[in-house]
């Protein structure tokens, strides 16, 4: 499947900003199967620097800077992505069972930094007592990697409920486990810390997932959303993308624009700006369009 | 002889049991690097070695040298603290220190070059992975920012102290943003001050030629393409532990010393904002730990840093030292590692051995510590993942349990490290000399393909005999080391060494905030001048008519009262609505206006404020300034609790204050260069000037009374604005208000007049615009220019007259329009030239967007 991504974030703010400076994620790699065929990212004003770098991750970067004033700052990301390589099966290799791929047991993680990085703590997701007893219910030992992974994602899915006022910048990962509510990022961090518990390399990905319009209704442009799922490692640079929001494979109908250790590596956004300002209004518009 | 043995500071020192000492060997001898010395302290005497240390420490506050306390607002300058003896090392013992130092250094490099580029050392293993992973230090926003230089590692410091054995082991590295090379300096410039003979006999190896190295360094990282790089030290603010250093060092070395807020990144490039021009930055020395140095990619809340460096850093278009990365070689499970790394990547044994340490992530390194964990002291693995260092010997076995838990929970953040005496020396203490723990700090700069160490360094001392960790923060008292060369230098010998580097033109770019300190502190310099001389004038007015019933003099008293008020915009003061009580009782009032450090307009306020001004400018003012600011602030304090005789206290205080404001604007006359920085300085202070002889006049001589109290309020006027004599000897007369009028407003010479203070704004605004580069019309000169026609224009007789009601409206209507111009003028100077603060803020969409309105 082929789609046309548009990814357009406003901000609007009540007095004037005299300097805007931002980083974004918001441009797909070829990367998780998925080819990237265009991508651009412009903001209004325009901004009188732009650079894109490869982070630490292998995520691409964008980086701008404003210095005029404005009350209106739109930076508009614009992809085509290619994501009939991305596999809709978990891979063969999650036949093996899940102990081979943890830590300490796998010997071959010691010289794999990617590895090592994605079963860490993290800024977000620390391993706690809590996390590992609640994954451990899925990781029956020699249980195949790919059975436990998805009936930790289908358990995520049955147990949590969604609620995006239930959760804040504030909320722990503990926290989460114990509201059993949140959103799409405190599922992620939640199985990407049960793996970790369970020694198990994950990461966090961030990026979008093609919606279905409500039935009988047609396709409304701008009403899809940024999403987040989970990336099991299986070595060799190789991921298995795992949703446990919507308990399914990141397949075809998914888009990955970034990975990291946990959300704060890879918002899709970030920025600091000078204002007297003290209020703004954010707006977010993403439309994935099947071509 | 008796009194001689008395007398002798050394006789009866005497090292404490199992610790390695300084200057007496294990026999009870003076070591023979130290002899000389000790003979020259010996001839000189206890009670003279005592005297030279209240020298030093007099020397050490005029020259404003401190250690600040950040959680101590009110009193934030902690004195430093200098050891009247030096620490005394033999030239080959440094030189050992030097090959081993400058060893450690270079695997540090490979180190800091390999975790942000290729990471082979972590995927082979040698570097435990998790050891740098797991550091929050080590910036994964920074991966693959090289300098353009050989080395990364530019700065270096040690910790070094020796055990009992004598020989010299690390006991931590600092690779951030090394702190004490500025200390070291004015600790040596002090003890050669204080013992000039001594120091001239010993032969001590010199510390400038570190200051030339580290300026050669940071010219040596200038980005590609960048022959001649304007470099700048960037410092947290005034407030910072450290400010002394950052600003001396940044003195010595000729370089701006900027805030964060000076600096901006602008089209990839970083810029510092200045008066007239931007300049461009293509080096900076920075004094701030990494965490803060970006809000937009490192720390979202800090407000120090400048937003988009680390991409300009990335872009190659800026040069930060040491790399933003560094911190992750200050790691005190790497220091486990060095032996190997020594070994694997240099093929040789590591030359300064750190003390014995574990590091927990591995499992030897754990089960070690876990064993042993009742004897050793267990360190945070990562400075700034915080917590402190244990003394396990010090626990409980219940506390040790827990430990172990913790331990066992999260090895990889902790280290055991073996405990550890630290040679003792000597430190001069209620006139006793005293064996305290002693380390050494030092430093080395990256110098082509290797590393040059400073000949001497910092050595800290505890400040009591309990055995507690030295600690600037607690009190440590410093020491200079004096490395004793073996043969004399000769000076050529320092300045002709090395490759030279050409002389670049002086920096002649002000930065803004710079300027608007300038500017302020001229400002408030005056305002506190004025009103402590207006002050006084009524205090004199006051005993001269205490107690007498109704005549002139209490009616003038008044009116220098109500004046006072207006004049200092303290209300309601002494027009307020118990007026009358106030009048009749004014101590109070008058004695919170000297004092009263919150509140707009008093003595105390201005003073504060000017200090604070002072403080941001500490590398753009003469050393001499600190003997004047240290005594204005012990000056204030004195009165803090007021003491049995209020009111001669406060007479006494003010007499002093005003000394030393007036040998501040001596220096502002006499020692400062007529360049953009001063004359911002007299533009402050003209301009205050003119509002408070506008305010002066405007209030005291408002409304004509009887010819007695008008005599005696008219006499207080120029008295208050210092121009009495003048008056007296030109006019001969009684005081009038017209011939007042000439001599304080329109006078063209007298240098209190208001026209005075124009003619030189005007000056000073248009010297400041030819700094400018004249891409925008300045707004405060034509203002001046209105200022100055008002001025000419007016009629001292006119302005003296009196309506039937007894005001005089034309005064009135003057000094009003002339206030109100001179305030626009002031705002207008800041809109021109100064940086407008705007709030930063942080922004960050969440990982799941907010619908879209609708």
């Amino acid at each position: 499947m082929i789609y046309d991504v548009v990814h357009r974030t406003s901000y609007t703010y009540d007095a004037p900003v005299t300097a805007s400076f931002g980083s974004v994620r918001l441009l797909p790699a070829d990367m998780d199967g998925q080819r990237c065929l265009e991508r651009t990212v412009a903001t209004s004003p325009e901004s009188e620097s732009h650079r894109e770098h490869t982070d630490y991750f292998g995520n691409t970067a964008a980086t701008f800077a404003i210095h005029r004033s404005h009350t209106q700052l739109v930076v508009t990301a614009r992809s085509v992505i290619d994501t009939s390589a991305r596999p809709s099966r978990f891979a063969d290799t999650g036949d093996r069972p899940w102990e081979s791929f943890a830590a300490p047991a796998n010997a071959g993680f010691a010289a794999d930094l990617t590895a090592l990085e994605y079963s860490i703590d993290s800024p977000l997701v620390g391993r706690t007592r809590a996390l590992a007893d609640y994954g451990a219910r899925s990781f029956a030992p020699e249980r195949p990697l790919a059975d436990a992974v998805l009936d930790l994602s289908r358990r995520i899915h049955t147990d949590f409920a969604f609620d995006a006022k239930a959760t804040d910048v504030t909320t722990t990962l503990d926290d989460v486990l114990e509201l059993r509510k949140g959103v799409c990022q405190d599922f992620a961090h939640v199985m990407v810390g049960a793996l970790r518990s369970m020694g198990l390399p994950a990461c966090y990905v961030s990026g979008y997932l093609e919606t279905d319009p409500p039935p009988g209704r047609a396709r409304l442009a701008g009403a899809d959303r940024t999403h987040a799922w989970v990336g099991v490692y299986l070595g060799e640079g190789r991921f298995t993308g795992v949703d446990p929001t919507n308990d399914r494979l990141a397949g075809p109908r998914y888009i990955t624009t970034a990975r990291g250790r946990d959300y704060a590596d890879v918002p899709p956004m970030k920025g600091v700006i000078y204002t007297d300002a003290d209020e703004s209004t954010l707006t977010v518009e993403v439309d994935v369009a099947p071509r | 002889m008796s009194i001689l043995a008395t007398d002798d500071p050394i006789g009866r020192y005497r090292p404490s049991g199992s610790a390695h000492d300084e200057m007496i060997d294990r026999a009870g001898a003076v070591r023979a690097h130290w002899a000389k010395l000790v003979e020259s302290y010996r001839a000189l005497g206890a009670t003279e070695l005592a005297r030279r240390q209240d020298e030093i420490s007099l020397l050490l506050e005029q020259d404003g040298v401190t250690y600040n306390v950040a959680d101590d607002r009110r009193r934030p300058h902690r004195p430093w603290e200098l050891d009247p003896l030096p620490l005394v090392l033999p030239s080959d013992e440094w030189a050992a220190i030097e090959r081993g130092m400058t060893q450690r250094a270079e695997l540090l490099d490979l180190v800091l070059r390999d975790v942000y580029g290729e990471r082979k050392l972590l995927r082979s293993g040698v570097i435990p992975p998790e050891l740098v992973l797991g550091d929050p230090s080590f910036l994964r926003a920074c991966d693959r920012i090289l300098l353009p230089s050989n080395k990364q590692l530019v700065v270096y410091g040690i910790d070094l102290t020796r055990g009992a054995d004598g020989s010299w082991k690390a006991i931590g590295n600092r690779t951030q943003a090394p702190s004490g090379a500025a200390y070291a300096l004015e600790n040596r410039r002090i003890l050669s001050r204080v013992f000039p003979s001594l120091f001239r006999n010993a032969d001590v190896h010199r510390l400038a030629p570190f200051v030339r190295s580290l300026r050669a360094a940071l010219q040596g990282v200038s980005p590609v393409g960048v022959d001649d790089p304007s470099i700048v030290v960037l410092s947290p603010g005034s407030l910072s532990e450290t400010a002394f250093e950052h600003a001396f060092i940044a003195t010595q070395l000729g370089y701006p010393l900027v805030q964060g807020s000076d600096l901006e990144v602008r089209d990839g490039q970083v810029w510092l904002r200045s008066v007239g021009e931007q300049m461009p930055v293509h080096v900076i020395l920075r004094r701030l730990d990494a965490w803060f140095c970006d809000p937009l990619e490192l720390n979202p809340e800090s407000t120090l840093g400048v937003a988009g460096l680390t991409d300009a850093c990335r872009a190659g278009a800026v040069s930060v030292v040491n790399t933003l990365g560094s911190g992750v070689l200050e790691n005190a499970a790497l220091a486990t590692r060095l032996p190997m790394l020594a070994r694997t990547i240099l093929g040789s044994d590591l030359e300064l051995e750190s003390v014995p340490s574990w590091w927990c992530g591995d499992t030897a390194g754990r089960s070690h510590v876990v064993a042993n964990l009742g004897e050793l002291v267990l360190r945070p693995s990562s400075r700034i993942a915080g917590g402190h260092s244990i003394d396990t010997a010090l626990l409980s076995s219940a506390e040790l349990e827990q430990w172990r838990r913790r331990i066992e929970g999260e090895p990889a953040h902790w280290v055991g490290q073996e405990r550890f005496q630290p040679t003792t020396a000597p430190v001069l203490a209620d006139a006793t000399l005293r064996p305290r723990d002693t380390v050494v700090r030092t430093f080395a700069v990256a110098r082509d393909d290797s590393y040059v160490v400073m000949s001497g360094g910092l050595a800290r001392t505890a400040n009591d005999d309990s055995g507690a960790p030295i600690a600037n923060r607690a009190g440590a008292i410093s020491k200079d080391i004096w490395v004793l060369s073996s043969e004399p230098e000769t000076l050529s010998g320092f300045w002709l060494a090395g490759p030279g580097q050409p002389a670049s033109p002086p920096m002649s770019t002000l930065p803004a905030r710079a300027a608007e300190n300038l500017f302020w502190l001229g400002r408030y310099a005056e305002r506190a001048e004025s009103t402590l001389r207006l002050l006084r004038t009524i205090n004199a007015r006051r005993d001269e008519f205490q107690h007498r019933g109704a005549s002139p003099g209490p009616t003038a008293v008044a009116v220098l009262l109500d004046s006072l008020t207006r004049i200092t915009g303290t209300y309601p003061g002494f027009v307020g609505d118990d007026r009358a009580a106030l009048h009749l009782d004014p101590d109070d009032e008058l004695f919170a206006l000297v004092v009263d450090e919150s509140r707009p307009g008093t003595v105390a306020h201005a003073v504060r404020h000017m200090l604070d001004a002072v403080d941001e400018l500490r590398d753009q003012l003469s050393v001499d300034t600190w003997l004047v600011i240290g005594s204005l602030q012990r000056e204030l304090d004195s009165l803090d609790p007021p003491s049995a005789d209020r009111d001669e206290a406060v007479t006494n205080v003010l007499s002093a204050l005003l000394q030393g404001l007036l040998a501040l604007s001596g220096l502002a006359a006499e020692s400062m260069v007529r360049d953009q920085g001063w004359h911002f300085m007299d533009a402050g202070r003209r301009l205050e000037r003119a509002l408070q002889v506008c305010a002066l006049v405007g209030c005291t001589l408002a409304d004509e009374h009887d010819p007695g109290t008008e005599s005696l309020v008219v006499e207080s006027t120029l008295t208050a604005a210092e121009s009495i004599i003048t008056y007296r000897r030109r006019y001969r007369s009684r005081a009038r208000a017209s011939t007042v009028l000439d001599l304080l407003l329109t006078d063209a010479g007298n240098p209190r007049s208001l026209r005075f203070q124009i003619d030189r704004l005007h000056e000073d605004l248009l010297a400041i615009d030819a700094g400018h580069s004249g891409t925008t019309a300045s707004t405060a000169p034509p203002l001046v220019l209105d200022l100055a026609h008002m001025v000419h224009t007016a009629e001292s007789s006119l302005l003296a007259d009196a309506d039937p009601a007894g005001r005089r409206v034309r005064l009135d209507q003057l000094t009003s329009s002339i206030t109100s111009t001179l305030r626009r003028c002031a705002d207008a100077v800041g809109s021109d030239n100064f940086t407008r603060f705007v709030p930063q803020h942080s922004v960050v969409t969440p990982a799941e967007a907010p619908e879209r309105a609708s």
